[in-house]
């Protein structure tokens, strides 16, 4: 289903009254030549911008399967959605999106939800057992008491033993934990659209990219993924539950590393389990000279906090863990240390290490 | 042996009971005549996300065997990589395991085997599978990877379509039906332990390693779709292989404690 803009300038969230009423209406062309229009409405307590866009697509369905006595639905003439906020009808915030003309990028994004991805270089749960810095970030980023966290393991052909240490993470009383296996699909849920849009995080485990990509493209996953972080979902994963979100990423899966097209939603290079001299490093660098686009590299520990595009803050689970940019200046690749937040209490990380080292420039 | 052959079931496990040893029989038999000599059988476990189980049966049923057993995770290549197309190409026979149809070709689709697995076939290396594995040998099956029984393509080196588990499972027998009766191409329907031996173009013949379980030609003529049981060719399970002193010794010790009501 095509999704609604809600535009920029009418951001949801902020001087709304705390109840809507949704209309949306669809005036379609018939056989017999008649114009039908068909109007579904709903009354919703505002909210996330995510749960309006499923009222919306929901009323769009609904007037979708409307269909007349004894005649024929041809094409959509207009479509229209409309807001009115509160008990009065006057206090009409207008239609949101009132054409099926042009869609422009702006208008299919919630400004007011930003787009996150934490990309770990290695770390939580799956590798650094009893050191929930990094799991615990991502954890704080959602908003509520109980964030709804969902883990896709597909990269690890959906593992048992690895969905179980999952749950032993990321425990009940802290969030509510869901996984989707996409090699048992008749055990999950049955749509996995509403699912995963209705999560706050959504944490990809380690294994092989390229199945992974394979795995999701079968079943439409990525496109999910991609209005999920429109929609303000956070996405965060380690290793190759990093690398998928790039355009370009470095994977060491053959033998020989090798360039992978990833999702594309963070318009940059990825190179994971990183650090400078090691095989992955210099695999990234003849990449880069082979006309691989910039990007970023993370080390084991350290995670690189997108919010839209860019890149926000490097944190990390160990006091020398570190995030990279690389690319390349003429001939030269240059390769750039980023400053780094240490998640742990520094003063106790001294004991064992260098202080000094927790951020470094 | 150039004949291209492929060897399509329609379900069972790697167990010891003895239609499994019958069906793991004519496996080796089938590699053992490609090879004049001692087999390579690799397994190919994608479908169900190279889950350990499914590797640790295989090498169960065919480690003890005349042959030299090797099995390809595509999940697993980081700790374990390995060149795909030339490992695929020195076997004898590729056995492919049962799980999700669609996730099986995604992923053969992603690290390009698709190729590489006609080019075996081509070249006479033996192709086999169960379930999902032997589906996606045709144009077209009945595959649950999406939770409901639905049809779902194949890679098309065998015309037509297959659905497996066919009496086992009634919902997806119905759904191949439906399809068939929609214009899926016309195919086969193999129940478990039912199997069709391919080679060449000439029409397949079939096979059953369990009394009462049988293979279906699945076509629609002018009035609704039809189903006919095929001759199948019994296949009678070996005896078991003798166990090995340690197992047997650990199978006496187990009973024993079981006996003795020491269950843990």
């Amino acid at each position: 289903m095509r999704r609604w803009g809600l535009p920029a300038a009418r951001a949801w969230g902020e001087g709304l009254p705390s109840k809507l009423r949704l209309s949306v209406s669809i005036a379609r062309t018939c056989a017999s030549g008649s114009i039908q229009v068909v109007t579904k409405e709903a009354r919703v307590r505002a909210g996330v911008a995510v749960e309006l866009q499923l009222v919306v697509d929901q009323l769009e369905s609904r007037a979708r399967r409307h269909r007349p006595l004894g005649d024929l639905m041809l094409g959509d003439l207009r479509i229209g959605a409309t807001v009115h906020a509160g008990e009065r009808a006057d206090a009409n915030f207008g239609p949101l999106y009132n054409d099926r003309g042009r869609i422009r990028d702006d208008h299919l994004t919630m400004e007011k939800v930003p787009r996150q991805i934490v990309a770990f270089g290695g770390g939580g749960f799956s590798m650094e057992a009893g050191n929930p810095l990094l799991d615990d970030y991502v954890l704080g980023l959602c908003r509520g008491e109980r964030p709804r966290v969902c883990f896709l393991p597909s990269a690890s052909g959906d593992a048992d033993h690895y969905v179980v240490r999952f749950y032993r993470a990321f425990l009940a009383e802290r969030c509510e934990a869901s996984h989707v296996s996409l090699f048992r699909r008749e055990q999950g849920p049955s749509d996995l659209r509403e699912h995963l849009l209705a999560q706050d995080l959504i944490y990809v485990g380690g294994g092989s990219v390229v199945s992974l990509l394979g795995v999701w493209r079968a079943h439409g996953v990525d496109a999910i993924l991609r209005d999920a972080w429109r929609a303000g979902v956070v996405l965060c994963g380690l290793s190759a539950g990093s690398l998928c979100w790039f355009a370009e990423a470095v994977s060491g899966f053959h033998g020989a590393p090798r360039r992978v097209a990833g999702l594309g939603l963070l318009p940059h290079s990825n190179c994971v389990h990183y650090a400078p001299g090691s095989a992955h490093c210099l695999a990234y660098r003849e990449l880069l000279r082979a006309g691989m686009r910039a990007g970023y590299a993370a080390g084991d520990g350290a995670a690189l906090h997108f919010v839209g595009e860019d890149l926000s803050r490097v944190v990390a689970s160990r006091p020398e863990a570190r995030g990279y940019r690389l690319e390349l200046r003429g001939d030269e690749v240059v390769e750039t240390s980023l400053a780094t937040a240490f998640l742990g209490d520094t003063a106790a990380a001294a004991g064992t290490g260098d202080a000094a080292s927790a951020v470094a420039a | 042996m150039t004949v291209p052959r492929i060897l399509t079931l329609g379900g069972h496990s790697f167990s010891s009971r003895p239609p499994d040893r019958a069906v793991c029989e004519l496996l080796l038999r089938l590699a053992t005549e490609r090879a004049g000599g001692r087999p390579r059988i690799c397994l190919l476990p994608t479908a169900s996300g190279d889950t350990s189980e499914q590797i640790s049966s295989f090498y169960a049923a065919f480690g003890e065997r005349p042959c030299d057993p090797s099995d390809l995770s595509l999940f697993r290549l980081g700790r374990r990589p390995m060149a795909l197309r030339e490992h695929l190409l020195a076997q004898d026979l590729i056995y492919v395991g049962g799980g999700s149809l669609l996730n099986l070709l995604a992923v053969w689709e992603a690290h390009e085997l698709e190729g590489i697995l006609a080019l075996a076939w081509r070249e006479g290396i033996v192709l086999a599978g169960q379930s999902a594995g032997a589906m996606c040998w045709f144009e077209a099956g009945i595959t649950t990877s999406s939770g409901r029984p639905e049809p779902g393509a194949g890679l098309g080196l065998l015309g037509g379509s297959l659905c497996v588990h066919y009496n086992n499972e009634p919902d997806r027998r119905l759904a191949y039906l439906d399809a068939v009766g929609d214009g899926m191409p016309a195919g086969y329907g193999l129940d478990d332990y039912a199997g069709l031996l391919w080679e060449g173009a000439a029409p397949p013949s079939a096979l059953t390693a369990r009394r009462g379980a049988r293979a279906y030609r699945v076509a629609s003529n002018g009035n609704g779709v039809q189903e006919s049981p095929l001759p199948a060719r019994f296949l009678p399970a070996p005896a078991p292989a003798t166990l090995r002193e340690d197992i047997a010794e650990f199978r006496r010790v187990a009973n024993m404690r079981k006996r003795a009501g020491w269950l843990g």
